[in-house]
């Protein structure tokens, strides 16, 4: 079990993330997501998007992946929930933040957000991380 | 495709052309109808009977033009009545060019308009060879809201689909955790915590029931995935074989700004080889419409 100095009130990153198309490709194919808002621009722009939009999933994949790269070695979520709020273009830097919610003998829970260029909160996340 | 086809009289359909019936088409036909008459296929059989290449069968350009229907007013329009003239012989490989237009607004209402048609057939030299007249039920206007009955029809809501079996690829996964930004993307057997998004049947195309709803003359104004939340019983690991059952819990909408956003929610159990639960979703969709009116926000549920 990894050792949990975790307090409420600690702050976790901030992480900058720049999905690239390719990213966005890679993406898809590994998660099997082939919604072709992710990388056809003329689509997206015909369901009402400026260009290609960076997969809702692949926040989420950035958030909980930065709060276990902060938890520690063993770290798992035994709980996670993301809420899209905004939608985060492809090229554009997605500033990821945390912040501990509560912190208890072997469980943390942690609120975490995504942040674009205009300081516009696009993903709500939050979890409870454990230790394996 | 719905029209807004109000005081069309003399709306004329975009002509379609040149069109060339092939000798594949005509033997597809026959067997298709049991008709093996064999100058609609056979050149020589053609020839000896005078023409100069396979005729085309009439009711094949009836079959046509029913189906030009479809393309012209919208795969729900409804044939009440039909009639077909042949003026003359198309044939096999030559030109034929299809044209209509609306000659009657017979009735119109809130939901419906009964329309006369014409549809003709001109050959290459700009002869009618074919004349038909039809009376159609079309869908009046443009919808102006989501069809809620119907999506609640094909979501079946509370009925579980699958399972679906998914081995859980260490390649998959490594692929993943890199573009998500792990460190050290083969350090862990437990897979990313986003992972599961990767096992949903509906994000992997292998269920797919609401697609009609990106083909409703509505203006889109954006969509995807509303929320994701799952719980763990224990984290999953590469090289698993996970079984996941889909059911559609919810589906409403609701008013932000000038936007109707249409959610779909479902729910999905994980379970792994053993039949045990693993982990548990919750899954939220949503498509964002531009819609000329509709207030408030509406459950539907």
């Amino acid at each position: 079990m990894g050792e949990i100095n975790a307090v409420k009130g600690e702050r976790i990153g901030p992480l900058t993330m720049v999905a690239t198309k390719t990213d966005l490709v890679k993406f898809a194919g590994s998660s099997q997501d082939f919604n072709l808002i992710h990388y056809d621009a003329d689509y997206a722009i015909s369901r009402g998007f400026p260009t290609v939009i960076v997969h809702g999933f692949l926040k989420a994949g950035y958030l909980a992946q930065m709060a276990l790269e902060w938890a520690g070695p063993g770290a798992w979520f035994s709980e996670f929930g993301a809420t899209y709020r905004g939608v985060d273009l492809v090229g554009q830097p997605i500033l990821c933040w945390g912040v501990v919610t509560k912190a208890e003998k072997d469980r943390v829970e942690v609120e975490l957000w995504t942040e674009n260029v205009a300081q516009e909160k696009t993903t709500l996340s939050e979890g409870v991380i454990q230790w394996q | 495709m719905i029209l807004d086809i109000k005081d069309k009289n003399g709306f004329v359909f975009e002509e379609i052309g040149p069109v060339r019936c092939s000798i594949e088409d005509m033997v597809r036909w026959a067997g298709s109808c049991d008709d093996f008459t064999n100058f609609h296929y056979e050149a020589s059989a053609a020839q000896a009977r005078g023409f100069r290449a396979p005729v085309i069968n009439g009711p094949w350009k009836a079959m046509v033009i029913r189906n030009l229907l479809n393309v012209w007013l919208g795969s729900e329009v409804k044939t009440l009545k039909f009639s077909i003239k042949y003026l003359d012989t198309d044939f096999v490989g030559e030109e034929m060019y299809m044209n209509g237009r609306v000659i009657e607004v017979i009735s119109d209402s809130d939901d419906f308009v009964q329309l006369k048609c014409e549809i003709k057939i001109t050959n290459g030299e700009q002869k009618v060879t074919t004349e038909a007249h039809c009376e159609v039920q079309v869908q009046a206007e443009q919808i102006s809201e989501i069809p809620m009955a119907r999506l609640l029809e094909v979501l079946e809501i509370g009925t579980p689909k699958g399972p679906f079996v998914y081995e859980i690829a260490k390649t998959d996964v490594e692929r993943y955790s890199r573009v998500i930004g792990k460190k050290n993307p083969t350090d862990s057997e437990f897979v990313p915590t986003t992972f599961f998004g990767a096992l949903d049947p509906i994000e992997r195309r292998d269920l797919c029931v609401d697609d009609f709803l990106l083909e409703l003359p509505l203006k889109k104004v954006g969509g995807g995935n509303a929320f994701n939340k799952v719980v763990y019983k224990r984290p999953l690991k590469t090289g698993e074989k996970i079984s996941v059952t889909t059911t559609y819990v919810d589906a409403y909408i609701k008013k932000s700004g000038n936007r109707t956003l249409l959610f779909r929610v479902r729910e999905n159990i994980m379970a792994d080889e053993l039949g045990i639960q693993v982990a548990h979703s919750r899954n939220g969709h949503v498509l964002a419409f531009a819609l000329p009116s509709l207030s408030g926000s509406e459950a539907v549920k």
